[in-house]
C-alpha cells in the first residue's frame, strides 16, 4: 500500500510539473496565478499521500499551510489592483519559448 | 486501530477501497492539469482547475480514511478537504473578478491560433 | 555517488521502513529536476511575473524535498515563509513597480525577448 501511495503521489508531481507549462506560457498574470492555486491543491494530495506511505502523521500539518497558502498569494496578487487595464487588448506576453 | 479489529476482510476490502477512490481521484487532478493546458480562456481554466482538482483532493482524502486509524484523524483529513475547497472557491472568485475588472473578455475571440475553433463550435 | 548515496540514505529515514522502494527514488528524482529546472527557468526568464510565480512553485517542490528528507518543521517553515509569505511579498513588489514605471517592469512591452 505504501509503494501504491508513494506512486500516485510520483503521478501528481508529474502533473504539477506539467501544469507549470501554463505558467511559462501565460499569456495573462491571472493564468499564471492558476499555478498557484495548483500547487495548492495538488500539493495538499501529494502531502497527505506521503503522510500515509511514510506513517508520519506530522506531515497533515504541512498539508493545511499547502491548502492556505493559495489564498494567501491570491489576496496579495488583487489586493493592489492588477496593473494591466483595459483597453490593452494585446495581453500576450512575449513567448520567449522553452 | 479498527483495521485490525475488523479482521483481515474488511482490511482488505478497505485497501481495496482506498485504491479504487484514490485513483479516482488522481484521473480527476489528471483532467484538471489537462483542462489547464487546453482550455482557451482564463476562465475556462480556472473552471477546470478549480473543480476537477478539488473534486480529485476529494476523492483521495475519502480513500485515506479507510487507511487511518482513528477517528480523530479522519475528521482531521476532511477539515483539510475542507479547507481546501474553502480556498479553491476563494481563489476561483478573487481571480476571476480581477480579469473581468482588467478587461479579460470572457469567452470572446481572444485566445491564440489554433485555438479559436474549440470556441467557434460552441 | 557520494550525494545519491547521501539523499538515499535520508529518504530512507522519511520511510522509516527496511529498504527503499524505487518508486520513492524516482519521486525524489523528479524532484530533484523539478527543483533545479525551476531555479534555471527562474534565473533565466526576462517576465518577472513568471519569475515570481515560479519562484512561489520553488519554494513549495523545496518544502516538498524537505519532508522527502525527513524535515517536517522545516516544510513548514518553508512553505509559510519561503513560499508564502516571501511570495506575497515579491507581488506586492511587483505591482508597486508597474505601478510607478509601466512598460519598465512589465516586458510585454519589450519586444524579442531573447
Amino acid at each position: 500500500m505504501s509503494a501504491f501511495l508513494t506512486g500516485v503521489a510520483l503521478f501528481l508531481l508529474l502533473n504539477v510539473a506539467a501544469g507549470l507549462i501554463r505558467v511559462v506560457r501565460g499569456p495573462t498574470q491571472a493564468d499564471r496565478m492558476l499555478a498557484a492555486q495548483l500547487f495548492g491543491t495538488t500539493g495538499v494530495a501529494i502531502v497527505l499521500l506521503l503522510s500515509q506511505a511514510a506513517g508520519e502523521p506530522a506531515l497533515r500539518d504541512i498539508a493545511l499551510i499547502f491548502a492556505l497558502l493559495a489564498v494567501v498569494i491570491s489576496v496579495a496578487f488583487v489586493k493592489r489592483g492588477w496593473v494591466r487595464k483595459a483597453g490593452s487588448p494585446g495581453e500576450e506576453e512575449v513567448d520567449l519559448g522553452g | 486501530m479498527e483495521g485490525e479489529l475488523l479482521g483481515v476482510g474488511m482490511s482488505a476490502l478497505a485497501d481495496g477501497a482506498t485504491v479504487i477512490l484514490v485513483l479516482a481521484g488522481a484521473f480527476f487532478f489528471l483532467a484538471g492539469t489537462v483542462g489547464l493546458l487546453r482550455f482557451p480562456d482564463v476562465y475556462c481554466r480556472l473552471h477546470a482547475l478549480t473543480k476537477a482538482d478539488t473534486l480529485g483532493l476529494g476523492l483521495i482524502v475519502l480513500g485515506l480514511t479507510f487507511q487511518v486509524g482513528t477517528w480523530p484523524t479522519r475528521i482531521l483529513l476532511l477539515v483539510i478537504w475542507f479547507l481546501a475547497l474553502m480556498a479553491a472557491a476563494t481563489v476561483c472568485h478573487l481571480l476571476a473578478d480581477a480579469s473581468l475588472r482588467s478587461g479579460v473578455e470572457p469567452l470572446r475571440g481572444g485566445p491564440k491560433s489554433g485555438e479559436a475553433e474549440h470556441q467557434a463550435a460552441s | 555517488m557520494a550525494p545519491s548515496s547521501l539523499f538515499t540514505g535520508s529518504a530512507f529515514m522519511a520511510l522509516g521502513t527496511g529498504s527503499l522502494e524505487p518508486i520513492s527514488m524516482a519521486f525524489d528524482v523528479v524532484v530533484i529536476v523539478l527543483l533545479v529546472g525551476l531555479a534555471a527557468r527562474i534565473l533565466h526568464t526576462r517576465q518577472l511575473f513568471e519569475a515570481i510565480v515560479l519562484f512561489i512553485a520553488y519554494g513549495l517542490t523545496l518544502s516538498l524535498a524537505w519532508i522527502r528528507l525527513g524535515a517536517p518543521d522545516l516544510a513548514l517553515a518553508e512553505a509559510a515563509l519561503g513560499a508564502g509569505v516571501t511570495g506575497a511579498l515579491l507581488l506586492n513588489t511587483f505591482q508597486r513597480l508597474a505601478e510607478r514605471t509601466p512598460g519598465e517592469v512589465d516586458p510585454a512591452a519589450r519586444e524579442g525577448g531573447e
